[in-house]
């Protein structure tokens, strides 16, 4: 994950990330020691951060793009189940720059794999910088 | 790495695949300064994600004196938001990185 790898350019631009998750904590708490994430992940089950962005859910055509359809594929050959019961298929990434208790900037993702980069993430940072 | 745990990370573009022309990544709010703050239901670029607040305006006053998001105030349980405040305490900004499926 990329904010995981960048962890110090953030932090020297003054950013701390947390992470949201729509499934239940535990399955939370394993994907972030799989990964490695040097932040925290929090279960949002209700999905409050996304309406509370007013994020709308994603198009299918980006939901079950092939390479996502291969990934299921594969996650059943491995023995894991589809995740039809516990999320919402067309959740896509999402994220939000906060300065304390404002939203800065916030970004949605047409593609299920896209999200803001680094570099844009400190660009925000130091635009918020500027505006304080 | 099992392939959920993949599915979260970020990849680059495909080398060499098709290209894609269309707008990859929306960002759907400006960087209001905090002095903004009251003038932001009015703000067109910004409306997007202050949609819900605008109907009630009542509620981002409320948001400050709670020292939550103002679009946030009403919409993340506080329990929730008690956590994430823990985790960020003292840091000057905070990203919130909202996964996506699957879960």
């Amino acid at each position: 994950m990329q904010v995981n790898r960048s962890r110090e350019n953030l932090e020297a631009a003054g950013i701390t990330v947390v992470g949201i998750g729509f499934s239940p904590q535990p399955q939370l708490d394993a994907l972030a020691k799989e990964l490695g994430l040097h932040f925290p992940l929090h279960a949002d089950t209700a999905r409050d951060w996304y309406r509370a962005l007013a994020f709308p859910p994603g198009r299918w055509r980006a939901v079950l793009a092939p390479r996502i359809l291969r990934r299921y594929a594969v996650g059943l050959l491995h023995g894991e189940g589809l995740p039809l019961s516990r999320t919402d298929l067309r959740q896509l990434g999402a994220g939000a720059l906060l300065r304390q208790t404002e939203i800065v900037q916030a970004w949605v993702t047409d593609e299920s794999e896209r999200r803001p980069s680094i570099a844009q993430l400190i660009h925000a940072a130091g635009g918020a910088s500027n505006h304080r | 790495m099992s392939p959920a745990a993949q599915a979260h990370t970020n990849r680059p573009p495909p080398i060499g695949g098709r290209v894609r022309t269309g707008p990859l990544l929306r960002s759907i709010a400006p960087v209001p300064s905090t002095s903004d703050t009251e003038r932001l239901p009015s703000c067109p670029s910004w409306h997007t994600a202050l949609m819900a607040h605008q109907s009630r305006p009542n509620d981002i006053d409320a948001a400050q004196e709670r020292n939550m998001p103002p679009t946030t105030a009403t919409q993340i349980r506080a329990d929730l938001w008690q956590r994430i405040a823990q985790d960020v305490a003292g840091a000057p900004l905070t990203y919130v990185i909202l996964l996506r499926h699957p879960g």
